[in-house]
Formats: structure tokens, C-alpha cells, sequence
């Protein structure tokens, strides 16, 4: 009966036992949504078309991947020649979060539509039913806080009826994929549900090492999937929107061909994201008071890390590194894009199972 | 006075300011918040430019805008000239009678020293230098009370948007014997 949520930057992913395939169903909606023009027939043209919408205050607002795909159909690029034709712009793709967090630069309608987004993702709870969801680590290289997200969520899933819980992203990745470093403590000497998970979102990059499923550091770095697009797009002189649909469904950085601005500029900034979560991680491990020395798994997920090659490109930049612990293996995990929700979903059952056990 | 009216069939709320407005209602902000707060208010500005709320009359309050406070050590040219001749009859001391060519690198080696010093001091003089700048003694807001104060005021929003439920999204199904395991390692 349990829920599990991935609230992202750029997809909102439920997942939920589907007993038909003894495994799990996922639902993921873009996290986005495209305001429409106000004429008479806006209405009628969104129905015909089966555009999912929202209509708030006599405007529409489209949602979803349909904004998406109608915002890259319609933006055109003009050069300098063109500068003098007033042409209508097509509105830009409103983002109801933003570096991983609820944008509150943008206005109360923004996170209203959000949460309209969740409601019809996960729909209203059964009795009792328990609700994981994720959120990001404190950033270390800006001062955003994750506090407010994180209540405004709570309070706005619990008024689903849910029973709410919420745990760091990365950690969502070690209940998912269990890695496990030796411990000679322990009767078999394995300590499970231990090592380090690399999240790569949109928004933010976010980072976990846990201890037999405890989190001893946990943090997120503000460069992942959204700085890439909005950088590269900058190098290529093009719309960020078309550069991430490049990215999403052509990139392969196992053969980037630099002569093309598009790709040469994505494998440059997919080594500086990497670089620079890399670095972060290895300073804040060496600070722990208790330094570990068994060789330890690194897992990595999300949909920036879900492009061919990424393991192949880490792995590189890994091994360029000097780093304060000896690394085990690297590996993709199995279903990168839904890592994260098939680990909130673990945590959600298991509370579940919790809960009946008391009574 | 500020004195707004609500030109809606809503309830406006500001909710910065913790002020609801009923439809159609008129309200003088400054009985219920302090001026500082109504002019920085984000959610008024949101209102009055989306035409919910209108200015019926508000009192301008005009303030003296500090003017930056530069400073400009001034440059004590006599200093200067005192060590500057200090320094060459020094020089002068030290060596003996020298040919007039050598007076010239005398000179600049004793100028380039002297500025040296001069402009050690004068950055000393300006680092010691404190602005006074206005204190904030503003509280910090609580930011599990402020997403409790927006998300009453997001609720009314959502209230009132109609979805047409067309999609609910890409839905995949994965394969997943371990799921119940690990939800029991889990306990």
C-alpha cells in the first residue's frame, strides 16, 4: 500500500508495488509548465488536442511534458537580420523548483500547480497508507536552505492524508541498491546498506557515504543537470530547452565528436560537475572523526548520470583524483532514472511494515 | 495612510504582511503593518500588479537617502617633500662626494622610497577607516513558520485551479523481487 516520491527538478516520480509484475510501477510527470495565450479558442484547441492544463484565473497553463515538447516546436531562432521584426514570443517554461528546492522566486501560483501536479500524480491516500518522500542535502557551494521545502512539502502531503516521511535523495540510493563494504565486526563481515551514492539530477548533484544504512555525510553541490544544459546552450548559442532535448536523446559521451559545439561543450561540463562533486565528497570525508578503510561501493544514479558513457567518464575523472578512501567499484545503478523513488518506496514499505509490526 | 481595495470576488492574501482582504473590501494597511514592511511586501507588489488590489490613497513618505561617505585621505604633499629630503641628505651622508650622474639615481632611489612609505600609511589610514553602517535588526523568519503562513495562502490558489486530468504521466513497470527483502532489512 505504500508510496514512495521523488519530488526532482525536472520529473516528479511515484512508485508503488504493482504485484502483476511482482516488482514496481513508476509514473513520472515533468515538473514544468508553459503559460498559454489568452484567446477565445484556448480552451477548445487544449481539449481537442488532449494537452494536459490548468486553468487558474481565466489563464491556462499548460503542464507537463506537453509544455515541454510545445515549447521547443514553437521557439524559433532569429539571427541579427531579424532583430527589427516584432515577432510574439512563445511564454518561457515555468519551473516550480529550482536547484533542487521549491522556486520561491516565483510566484504562489508556481508552487500551487506543483502541488497540483503531485495530487494528480499519487492521488488522495488510503487509510493508514505511508508516504516516503526525498529531499536534498544542504548545499555546500551556495546558501540555499532546504527547511522550508521540505515543510511546505510535508505539510501539503500529510494534508493528502498521508503518513510522511522524508528522507536525504542519496540515501534513497543506498536503500535501492544496497552496496556493502566488509566490516569484520559483523558475523559474515559485510556491513550492508553501506557505501557511497552519487545523485545526479537536474537541480542539484546530491551526495551520501552511509554506514550500515545510517548517513555520515550527506550534502548536495548546485552543479548538475540544469547548469550543464544552461552552460553548454551558452557555448553553443542556443535555447536551453533544445540543449537539454540534445542531451536527453542524442548525447553518448563514450563518442563525442568535438567537432560538434553541442557535444564538445556537454563533455567538458559533465567533467567539471563530476570534478567538483568528487572534490567536495573527498573533502568532507576527511574530516569524519572515525576514518574508514575497507574499501568502500560507489553507486550512482539519476537522469543526468543516465546518458551513455557517464560511468566510463567517471571512472576517468575518478581515477585522476587523489581521494581519502580506497573506492571498491563504481557502478550505474540498475534503473538509474528511478533509483531514487524505488528507494523511498523500500523505506515507505519498510516503516509500514514497522507500524503493523507494533500493533 | 495606505489605503488598497480589493477589486476581486476573492479573498486576497498578503501573506508577508499577514493580512487577508475580503472581496471587494477596502483596508488601511499602516493599522495593521508598519510602513518599512508594507513598501518592501512582495506579495503586495504581486497583487497590485496582477490587479487584485488597488492604491486608493497612500501617504508618500519621502526619505533622505544617506549619501555615501567617500574617503579621500588627503595627500600630505609637505610630508612628502620632508621625507623625500630627509632621505637624499641621509644618501648623501652615507657616500662620498659623488659625480653628478650618480645624484640623479640618488634622487629617484630616494623618491621611490619616501612614496613607498607615504602610500604604506595612507593604506593603513584607510583600512582603519570603519563606515557606519546601519544595523539589521530585523528577526530572521523562522523558515518552518513562513512555509506554514504560504502554504495556507497556496491552498486558496489551488482551490481554485481546474485541471483537465488528461495525462498522469509516463508509467513504467520494473521487475523487483528484492524490493520485499530489503524493506525488511530495512526494519
Amino acid at each position: 500500500m505504500a508510496k514512495g516520491l521523488d519530488i526532482g527538478t525536472m520529473f516528479l516520480v511515484k512508485s508503488e508495488v504493482d504485484a502483476v509484475v511482482d516488482g514496481v510501477s513508476f509514473t513520472a510527470e515533468r515538473n514544468v509548465f508553459l503559460k498559454a495565450s489568452n484567446s477565445d479558442d484556448t480552451e477548445t484547441t487544449l481539449k481537442e488536442n488532449n494537452w494536459s492544463y490548468a486553468k487558474y484565473d481565466n489563464d491556462f497553463y499548460i503542464l507537463g511534458e506537453d509544455a515541454i515538447k510545445l515549447k521547443n516546436l514553437l521557439t524559433i531562432k532569429t539571427n541579427s537580420s531579424n532583430e527589427n521584426i516584432i515577432l510574439t514570443k512563445v511564454s518561457e517554461l515555468r519551473r516550480p523548483m529550482k536547484d533542487g528546492i521549491l522556486n520561491t522566486g516565483e510566484e504562489k501560483l508556481s508552487m500551487a500547480i506543483i502541488q497540483k501536479l503531485i495530487a494528480n500524480l499519487i492521488g488522495k491516500a488510503k487509510p493508514g497508507e505511508n508516504l516516503c518522500f526525498c529531499a536534498p542535502g544542504d548545499p555546500v557551494d551556495s546558501n540555499l536552505s532546504v527547511v522550508f521545502h521540505k515543510t511546505m512539502l510535508t505539510n501539503f502531503l500529510k494534508s493528502l492524508g498521508y503518513t510522511v516521511e522524508c528522507i536525504p535523495e542519496s540515501l534513497a540510493i543506498i536503500f535501492s541498491e544496497r552496496p556493502v563494504a566488509e566490516d569484520t565486526n559483523e558475523p559474515d563481515g559485510k556491513a550492508p546498506f553501506s557505501g557511497i551514492a552519487f545523485s545526479f539530477g537536474a537541480g542539484m548533484c546530491n551526495v551520501c557515504f552511509a554506514y550500515k544504512k545510517m548517513p555520515l555525510i550527506n550534502f548536495s553541490v548546485a552543479k548538475s543537470g540544469d547548469w550543464i544544459d544552461a552552460e553548454a546552450a551558452k557555448v553553443a548559442g542556443i535555447d536551453v530547452s533544445v540543449m537539454t532535448r540534445f542531451k536527453e536523446k542524442n548525447l553518448d559521451l563514450n563518442k563525442i565528436d568535438v567537432s560538434d559545439m553541442k557535444q564538445a561543450a556537454l563533455d567538458i561540463f559533465y567533467q567539471n560537475m563530476i570534478e567538483h562533486a568528487l572534490s567536495n565528497f573527498a573533502r568532507k570525508f576527511s574530516q569524519l572523526e572515525n576514518q574508514i578503510e575497507s574499501p568502500l561501493e560507489i553507486v550512482v544514479a539519476g537522469g543526468t548520470a543516465s546518458v551513455p558513457g557517464f560511468i566510463e567518464k567517471f571512472n576517468s575523472v575518478l581515477s585522476s583524483q587523489t581521494l581519502p578512501f580506497k573506492v571498491k567499484s563504481v557502478r550505474l545503478a540498475e534503473n538509474p532514472l528511478y533509483t531514487v523513488a524505488n528507494g523511498c518506496l523500500t523505506k515507505a514499505l519498510s516503516s509500514e511494515k514497522n507500524s503493523e509490526k507494533k500493533k | 495612510m495606505y489605503i488598497v481595495s480589493n477589486l476581486t470576488t476573492r479573498t486576497v492574501i498578503l501573506s508577508d504582511l499577514r493580512v487577508e482582504i475580503g472581496p471587494k473590501k477596502v483596508i488601511d494597511l499602516e493599522q495593521i503593518a508598519d510602513r518599512a514592511d508594507i513598501d518592501k511586501s512582495h506579495d503586495l507588489r504581486q497583487a497590485l500588479s496582477g490587479k487584485r488590489l488597488a492604491i486608493t490613497r497612500h501617504s508618500v513618505i519621502k526619505t533622505k537617502k544617506a549619501e555615501p561617505k567617500i574617503v579621500q585621505p588627503a595627500i600630505d604633499e609637505d610630508k612628502l617633500a620632508n621625507m623625500i629630503r630627509k632621505v637624499i641628505s641621509e644618501e648623501m651622508k652615507s657616500k662620498p662626494a659623488q659625480p653628478a650622474s650618480n645624484i640623479e639615481d640618488t634622487v629617484q632611489k630616494a623618491v621611490s622610497n619616501s612614496v613607498g612609505s607615504l602610500m604604506s600609511e595612507l593604506r593603513d589610514r584607510i583600512n582603519s577607516f570603519q563606515p557606519n553602517l546601519p544595523v539589521n535588526n530585523e528577526p530572521s523568519i523562522n523558515p518552518e513558520k513562513l512555509a506554514e503562513i504560504s502554504q495556507k495562502s497556496v491552498e486558496k490558489i489551488s482551490q481554485s485551479i481546474e485541471t483537465n486530468d488528461a495525462k498522469k504521466g509516463t508509467k513504467v513497470k520494473i521487475v523487483n523481487r528484492r524490493l520485499d527483502d530489503l524493506a525488511n532489512e530495512l526494519m
